[in-house]
C-alpha cells in the first residue's frame, strides 16, 4: 500500500538532507509506531506519505514513493486527502469551523460527496464516537480531548484508507490520550486500515502496534516488532523503555538464572504477570511500606510554610467558578505536582499564586513577603520572589538571542554590572546554555527551549517557581533531563509548584500531589498515597503491583520496586 | 524520615463524579459497515440556516468602509455612536470593554506621534522646549489634537467592528452563505480564516501580556515608566508575528489534509434561506451606503485638518446630513434589522 524507495529529502536552506535513502513498504492493516530522537526525521517521514512534502514544504528529493498506486511527489496533499487523514498535534490549529458539525461535514464538502451521504456519514461517525452532546457545541467550549476526538473524527468522516497522527495526544490528559489510543485499537482491529503515529506515550500503545521504524539522521535504524527492538536495544540507555519492559530487564539481570532470560519481552500487563508474577510473588510486599527511593522534599518545615493559600475561591467574569476552597501550605524544597483533567483549574491556580488572576475570595501568603490579597502581577515586590514558566517555551521570547533573553532580565536587579554578567553566565553554564547563547531562542531544540525558559524565571533567584506543563511535547530522554534540572533546582531551597497531567513524570518527581477535580482540592498528599488511589493518573508499574498483590500499594515506579526485590 | 499524612477531601464529591471510575469505557466502536448507509436528519440540530449572519457582514463592512471615506470628526463620532449602539442592540456591549485599555494605548501613541511628524497647525496650544538645544521645539496645536482624536476614533470604529464580526456572526454561516450565492470557495475561505485570526490574535495578545507582566515584575522598577510600558507594547509584535506566521502554516496543513480545494465541485451541508428582513436590510444598507459614497464623491463632508481646518464643523448642511445618518442608522438598528444572534 505504501511504497518507499530509495527515497531523501532535504529541506530548502537545510545543509542536510533530512530522510536519507528511505527504504519502507507498509501492508493494509498494519499500526506503525515512528521512533527516534527530535530531529531525525519522523514528522518528514510522515508528510512525505500525504504529499506535504514536496508541495507544502519546499525542498529537494531522490527516490520515489507510491501510495496506494498514486505518487505523492506529484499528487498534491489534498488530492492525497481522500485516501489519507492526517491527525496533527495541535486540536485547535486543525479545527477550522466553529460549529462541530459544521466541522464533521467540512472535508465532506470539499470531497464533494453529495448531501444525503455527507448526512449519513455523520450520523455514522457520531454512533462510533458516541458524539450527540458534542455535535450542537461550538469548538471552541470544547476540552482538548474532545478536540482531538472531534479532529479525528472528522477524518474518519472521509473515509480514508491510511491514518497518519503526528504526536496526537501532546495536548491531552491521560484519560482523554487513553480514550484516543483505545479508539485507535478498535479502528485497527476491526478495519483494515493503516495506521502509522509518532507518539511519545510508547506505553500505552506498545501493545496494539504491529511493528516499529527507528529513525536516527534521518536513516531507518531498526523495522521490526516491539520485542526485537527492546531485545535489540535493550543496553542502549538512549532509549528509554516502557516501565514493564524495564522493570522486566532490571529482574532478569539481578536473577539471570532463574529461567526468565527466556521470557517474552512483556508488552502489556499480562503478558509481565505471566511471566515475572511468580518471582515477584515470593518478594514480601505485604508489609507495604514507603519506598526509600520516594521522592523526598529537602527540607521539611511545613510550620514556616513559604507559601499559604487560604480559601481560596476564582471565578471568571463569566461567572463560572474554577476554584473553590483551596487550602494548602507549602515549604521549601518541595516539589508539588498539581495534576487533574484538562479543565480542572490547575493552571488557574497557578496564575492566582503569581498573581495573573486576582481571586474572588480567599488569601495567598508568601511567607518572604507577608502581603496578602488584594495583589497583582504589577506587584514587582511579590513578582520578584517567583518565577513563572509558561506551558509553551517559546512563546515567552522576545529577544533575539538566549543572552539578551537573560540579560533583559537580570538588568533591572540590584547588582553591579560584573555581578549581572557573572549571574547571567552562572545561569547559562547551570542549564548548559553557554553554547548556544548567541541563537536566536524559537530557533533551538524544545527541550533547549525549556531549559532557557527555566533559566529566565531563576535568573532572579526567585523562592518560588511555578511551572506550567513542562513536559509538553517532550520525549522520554527530554523529561529526563527536565527531572534532574528540577531536582537541581529543588536542592537550591526553591519551593517548585508544576501544573501536569503528565502522571508518569509526577510521579517521578513530585514529593507532594495535589489532585484537582470540580474546581476543588480532591487529595494532597506524597505521590505513593495519592497516586494509587486515581486509578486514571496512577503508574502502570503500581497498577500491576496492585493486581500482582490484590492490594493497593505505594509502588508508582520500577526504582521503587526494585528497592523491595532487592531488600529480600 | 518524616512522612506527609495523606489528606482526602471532599470524599463524598469524588466518589459521586462519575468520571473516577476504574477505567471508564472508552467510547464504542463498531464496525463501519453495520451502520446503516442512509438515515434521516431526525437526531440532529436542523441544518437550515438564516442569513444572519450575511446582514450584520454587510452593515459591519459598510460601517468600516465609511470610516476610511470620511474625515470629518463629528461624523466618525457618529459612526463610533453607531456602532456601540448596534453593540448594545444585540446585547454586546460589556464583551466589546477588552478593548478600552488598547484604545488609550493607541491614542497616546497617535498624539506622540502626531506631535512629532506634524509639528503645523495655526493654533499653538502648549509649547515644549527641549532640554538640549539640539532639538527644536515642540509645538502642541489644536490641529494635533484634532487629528490624534480622529485618528482614535477611526482605530476604535476598526477595533469594535472586528470585535462585534467575532462576537455576532458565525463564520460557519457566513462561509455557507457566500457559497450559496457563489462567490469561490477559495475567496470565501481566504476571507472567513483571516476573520478566524482576530480572535487568535486577541488571545496571543493576552498571553503574550501575561508573560511581559511577569517579566516587569522581574525587571524590578521598570514597569513604572510609560516609554518602558510602551518599549514592552511594541516588543510583542515580533513574537506576535511569529505565533501568527506558525499558526497559519499549521492551518493551511490541517486544510491541506481535509481535501480543502480538490478540483471536485464542492457541495454544501447546509442549506441557507433569506427572510423578506434580510432583503431589506441588504438594500437599506446598500441604499444607504450608495448615498454616503455619492456625498463623498461630491466633496459634502469633506473635512481636513493640516496645514489647517478645511471647513467649519457646523455647516447647515453637514449637520442635516449627519443627522439624516444618525436617523436612519437607529431606524436600520431598531427596525429593518434582523433580531436574530449568532447560532
Amino acid at each position: 500500500m505504501i511504497n518507499f524507495t530509495n527515497f531523501s529529502f532535504q529541506y530548502n536552506n537545510s545543509p542536510d538532507p533530512t530522510l536519507s535513502h528511505i527504504n519502507l513498504q507498509v501492508s493494509q492493516g498494519e499500526y506503525v509506531l515512528i521512533m527516534g530522537p527530535s530531529g531525525s526525521g519522523k514528522s518528514t517521514l510522515l508528510r512525505a506519505i500525504n504529499g506535504l512534502i514536496p508541495h507544502f514544504f519546499g525542498g529537494n528529493y531522490a527516490g520515489n514513493i507510491l501510495v496506494d498506486g498514486k505518487n505523492p511527489l506529484r499528487i498534491p496533499p489534498n488530492e492525497m486527502a481522500e485516501d489519507i487523514g492526517y491527525l496533527f498535534q495541535n486540536p485547535d490549529n486543525q479545527l477550522l469551523m466553529e460549529k462541530v458539525i459544521a466541522e464533521l461535514a467540512f472535508g465532506l464538502e470539499n470531497l464533494a460527496i453529495p448531501l444525503e451521504d455527507i448526512e449519513a456519514r455523520i450520523q455514522e461517525i457520531t454512533q462510533i464516537f458516541s458524539l450527540h452532546d458534542l455535535i450542537p457545541r461550538r469548538v471552541n467550549e470544547l476540552s482538548g480531548g474532545q478536540k482531538q476526538t472531534i479532529a479525528l473524527a472528522s477524518l474518519l468522516a472521509m473515509q480514508p484508507k491510511i491514518l497518519l497522527f503526528d504526536e496526537p495526544t501532546s495536548e491531552l490528559d491521560p484519560l482523554a490520550a487513553r480514550k484516543l489510543f483505545a479508539n485507535l485499537s478498535k479502528l485497527n482491529s476491526t478495519s483494515n486500515y493503516i495506521i502509522i503515529i509518532i507518539e511519545h506515550n510508547i506505553a500505552e500503545i506498545i501493545d496494539d502496534i504491529d511493528r516499529i521504524l527507528y529513525l536516527e539522521d534521518g536513516k531507518i535504524q531498526f523495522d521490526g516488532n516491539p520485542q526485537n527492538f527492546y531485545r535489540k536495544y535493550e543496553k542502549n540507555p538512549e532509549i528509554l523503555k516502557p516501565s514493564l519492559i524495564d522493570l522486566s530487564f532490571q529482574i532478569q539481570e539481578i536473577e539471570p538464572d532463574k529461567g526468565m532470560l527466556n521470557a517474552p519481552i512483556p508488552l502489556n500487563q499480562s503478558q509481565f504477570l505471566e511471566s515475572y508474577s511468580a518471582f515477584l510473588s515470593q518478594r514480601t510486599f505485604e508489609h507495604l511500606r514507603l519506598p526509600q527511593s520516594t521522592p523526598k522534599p529537602i527540607e521539611q518545615r511545613l510550620d514556616l510554610p513559604l507559601l499559604s493559600v487560604e480559601n481560596l475561591y476564582f471565578a471568571y467574569s463569566s461567572g463560572s467558578e474554577v476554584l473553590s476552597q483551596i487550602y494548602f501550605h507549602a515549604a521549601a524544597g518541595e516539589i508539588i505536582c498539581i495534576i487533574g483533567k484538562n479543565g480542572s483549574g490547575k493552571t488557574t491556580l497557578l496564575k492566582n499564586i503569581i498573581g495573573l488572576l486576582i481571586p474572588t475570595k480567599g488569601n495567598i501568603r508568601i511567607n518572604r513577603n507577608p502581603k496578602t490579597l488584594p495583589r497583582n502581577a504589577n506587584d514587582n515586590e511579590v513578582l520578584l520572589s517567583q518565577g513563572y514558566v509558561f506551558q509553551n517555551p517559546s512563546a515567552q521570547f522576545f529577544r533575539d538571542s538566549v543572552r539578551q533573553e537573560l540579560e533583559y532580565i537580570v538588568r533591572g536587579l540590584p547588582l553591579t554590572k560584573e555581578e549581572k554578567i557573572d549571574r547571567v553566565d552562572e545561569i547559562l553554564r547551570f542549564f548548559h546554555l553557554t553554547s548556544l547563547q548567541s541563537k536566536y531562542p524559537r530557533f533551538i531544540s524544545l527541550g533547549e527551549q525549556q531549559r532557557l525558559a527555566l533559566a529566565t524565571a531563576l535568573i532572579v533567584k526567585p523562592h518560588l517557581l511555578l511551572i506550567d506543563e513542562p513536559t509538553h511535547g517532550m520525549d522520554a530522554i527530554q523529561k529526563v533531563h527536565l527531572l534532574s534540572y528540577l531536582r537541581k533546582i529543588q536542592k537550591e531551597g526553591c519551593l517548585i509548584l508544576i501544573a501536569t497531567h503528565d502522571h508518569q513524570f509526577a510521579s517521578s518527581l513530585a514529593t507532594r500531589i495535589l489532585y484537582l477535580d470540580n474546581h476543588q482540592i480532591i487529595f494532597d498528599g506524597p505521590p505513593n498515597q495519592v497516586l494509587p488511589y486515581l486509578p486514571d493518573f496512577t503508574t502502570v508499574i503500581n497498577d500491576t503491583m496492585n493486581k500482582l498483590t490484590g492490594k493497593t500499594t505505594p509502588y508508582l515506579t520500577v526504582a521503587e520496586v526494585m528497592e523491595v526485590v532487592n531488600h529480600e | 524520615m518524616v512522612t506527609y499524612p495523606i489528606e482526602i477531601r471532599n470524599l463524598d464529591n469524588f466518589l459521586h463524579f462519575p468520571n473516577f471510575h476504574f477505567l471508564q469505557n472508552s467510547p464504542v466502536i463498531n464496525r463501519l459497515s453495520t451502520v446503516p448507509k442512509k438515515t434521516s436528519l431526525y437526531s440532529f440540530p436542523s441544518a437550515t440556516r438564516d442569513a444572519g449572519s450575511l446582514v450584520f457582514t454587510f452593515y459591519l463592512f459598510s460601517t468600516f468602509l465609511l470610516t476610511f471615506l470620511y474625515d470629518h470628526p463629528l461624523l466618525l463620532t457618529i459612526i463610533l455612536v453607531n456602532v456601540l449602539w448596534f453593540a448594545q442592540r444585540y446585547g454586546v456591549l460589556p464583551q466589546l470593554k477588552m478593548y478600552k485599555s488598547m484604545i488609550l494605548y493607541i491614542s497616546l501613541f497617535l498624539f506622540i506621534i502626531n506631535i512629532l511628524l506634524n509639528p503645523v497647525g495655526d493654533l499653538v496650544l502648549w509649547r515644549i522646549f527641549p532640554p538640549s538645544r539640539f532639538f527644536s521645539e515642540i509645538n502642541i496645536t489644536i490641529e494635533n489634537i484634532v487629528a490624534t482624536y480622529i485618528g482614535v476614533i477611526r482605530l476604535s470604529i476598526v477595533l469594535l467592528v472586528f470585535g462585534l464580526f467575532n462576537l455576532l456572526v458565525s463564520n460557519d454561516d457566513l462561509m455557507g452563505i457566500m457559497l450559496k450565492i457563489r462567490i469561490p470557495h477559495k475567496i470565501v475561505l481566504l476571507i472567513t480564516l483571516s476573520l478566524k485570526f482576530f480572535p487568535l490574535l486577541t488571545q496571543d495578545i493576552t498571553n503574550l501580556q501575561e508573560i511581559q507582566k511577569i517579566q516587569q515584575g522581574q525587571v524590578s522598577g521598570q514597569s513604572q515608566k510609560i516609554l518602558n510600558k510602551l518599549r514592552t507594547k511594541i516588543n510583542i509584535i515580533l513574537p506576535l508575528l511569529t505565533n501568527s506566521l506558525e499558526r497559519s502554516i499549521q492551518i493551511a496543513q490541517a486544510l491541506e489534509a481535509r481535501a480543502f480545494g480538490i478540483s471536485k465541485k464542492r457541495t454544501s451541508y447546509f442549506h441557507y434561506s433569506f427572510t423578506f428582513q434580510d432583503y431589506a436590510s441588504f438594500l437599506s444598507i446598500l441604499g444607504a451606503s450608495t448615498i454616503q459614497i455619492y456625498l463623498w464623491v461630491q466633496g459634502l463632508l469633506d473635512f481636513s485638518v493640516y496645514p489647517s481646518f478645511s471647513s467649519t464643523f457646523f455647516s447647515i448642511t453637514d449637520i442635516i446630513l449627519m443627522f439624516s445618518i444618525l436617523v436612519f442608522n437607529v431606524i436600520l438598528i431598531y427596525i429593518i434589522f434582523p433580531r436574530r444572534r449568532k447560532q
